[in-house]
């Protein structure tokens, strides 16, 4: 049985490698044909100016910059969103009346939010408290049915043998939540990128990923815009695949306690 | 000092279980709570435990402290056979004592290091004995505890659950007289699933009323349990 899923993952890892190959293939066919440089890039140009620029100095600053930044709000969303989720789950008042935000911040285009923060906040912060704003209803909502969808069963056990609240979160609860907590990461985590990068597009805060992809904007610099988008997906999946393993661990150690 | 159940109502919808139901558990004792699906005998631990509310009639003098065996096993998934009695108890227990315990039952070795979701049904059972059986508890609750178990395992968990007791309040539900005989209980027959009215019936079943179709069938009913 384990040898048979393995086998699956192995022959799943293949196909999205051979997906990923036909893709750059077809990006290599379509630059040819429309011939013009500033439109669209071959991917042979954009992976040879990716090179380029990670040899700059300032590249890691720079990718560390957004990193940072990003992930910070990330981290926020996560802890505030969970915590929120598991107090309005407990408490049905605060659930109602934390509706309207969440619904308000999940609806609310995100450029509204941008234009707003660079009235509110230094540029600095801004992709901190975008990316924090995009993750926090995912966090919130997908955690708040994690807790409701706790077996009524088992907590009927919890009650009957006394358990406390501590232990009923971990034993009862994390459990359930896991799933929900996982699905709600893996979106999280693409949302903060695209919607930080977006941010310092929009606000150019010195030093950022997002300066640079402006800048290759202004220059009409495709290869530029193409390297940077690059870091980008390279960056998020990275960390994206860190940190669910991470999470991941975390799970099993409990399980095994 | 007993648990005394007065003037029970309970129904679900237009289904009555209870109608003026009365019941006396010895506190410190065994009882052995018998009777046909659909008499309200879950209903009625349940009510004991305090997850349900009766619609009319009083439960007085339940101790504070409980545990269960419920008909499900109520297990927490994921974790292993120790980490769900651990859940259950207090901080001076050790997991020295627990699996001390799941060996009386007969649970050793590997199977403790699995989740118990990987776990036989038999095995789950145990855990869920085990759980209610060490907790720190003065009213132990179990509701066809050894259900699904094979005659071998059966005898030496009814054995661990009688040496445990430790003069502990224990109401076990069950459809087999055998196994409250050989607990050792007096027994609380509920014969009727219309109405549970309590009668006293012979020397160990302590309380009793059946409906009038029951009444006129008392002969075969009385083989049936009494044999």
């Amino acid at each position: 049985m384990r040898e048979r899923r393995e086998g699956q993952k192995k022959g799943q890892k293949r196909e999205r490698l051979l997906s990923i190959a036909a893709a750059l293939v077809l990006w290599q066919i379509l630059s040819m044909a429309v011939g013009q440089k500033f439109i669209l890039v071959s991917p042979i140009t954009a992976a040879a100016r990716l090179g380029k620029i990670a040899l700059k100095g300032d590249f890691w600053l720079t990718v560390g910059f957004s990193f940072l930044r990003i992930e910070a709000g990330f981290f926020l969303g996560l802890i505030l969103g969970s915590v929120l989720a598991v107090a309005a789950a407990g408490v049905p008042l605060l659930e109602t009346m934390l509706w309207p935000y969440m619904t308000a911040v999940k609806s609310v285009p995100v450029a509204s939010f941008i234009i707003l923060c660079l009235i509110w906040l230094d540029r600095s912060g801004l992709s901190v408290f975008i990316s924090f704003l995009m993750v926090l209803p995912i966090f919130y909502f997908n955690v708040l049915s994690g807790m409701k969808s706790a077996d009524r069963k088992l907590l009927e056990m919890a009650e009957v043998f006394r358990i406390s609240r501590f232990k009923r979160f971990c034993y009862l609860y994390l459990p359930q939540v896991r799933p929900f907590l996982f699905s709600a990461c893996s979106a999280a985590l693409g949302i903060s990128w695209k919607a930080g990068v977006a941010a310092e597009v929009i606000g150019i805060p010195d030093g950022s990923i997002g300066e640079r992809l402006y800048e290759a904007k202004v220059y009409l610099d495709t290869a530029e815009l193409f390297a940077w988008t690059a870091v980008v997906v390279f960056t998020s999946v990275l960390f994206e695949k860190a940190f669910m393993g991470l999470l991941k661990r975390a799970f099993e150690r409990l399980e095994r306690l | 000092m007993k648990i005394i159940v007065e003037d029970l109502w309970k129904s679900y919808g237009k289904e009555s279980v209870f109608q003026g139901f009365s019941a006396e558990l010895p506190l410190g004792e065994i009882t052995v709570l018998m009777g046909k699906s659909g008499c309200g005998k879950t209903t009625l631990t349940r009510i004991l435990l305090g997850l349900e509310r009766a619609d009319g009639g009083r439960v007085s003098g339940v101790p504070e402290k409980k545990s269960a065996v419920f008909q499900e096993d109520r297990l927490f998934e994921p974790f292993g056979a120790v980490s769900n009695i651990r859940a259950a108890l207090g901080k001076k227990r050790t997991d020295e004592e627990i699996r001390e315990n799941l060996e009386a039952v007969g649970l050793l070795g590997e199977v403790l290091s699995k989740p118990v979701s990987a776990l036989s049904g038999g095995m789950r059972r145990r855990c869920a004995i085990v759980r209610a059986v060490m907790a720190d508890s003065a009213f132990v609750v179990l509701d066809e505890p050894f259900e699904g178990l094979d005659s071998e395992t059966k005898k030496r968990t009814m054995a661990y659950v009688r040496e445990r007791r430790r003069g502990r309040t224990l109401l076990l539900v069950t459809h087999n007289r055998e196994e409250g005989e050989a607990m050792g209980g007096r027994f609380l027959i509920l014969g009727n699933c219309e109405t549970a009215k309590p009668e006293k019936d012979s020397d160990d079943c302590i309380q009793e009323k059946p409906s009038a179709p029951w009444k006129q069938d008392q002969r075969k009913r009385k083989e049936f349990f009494l044999e």
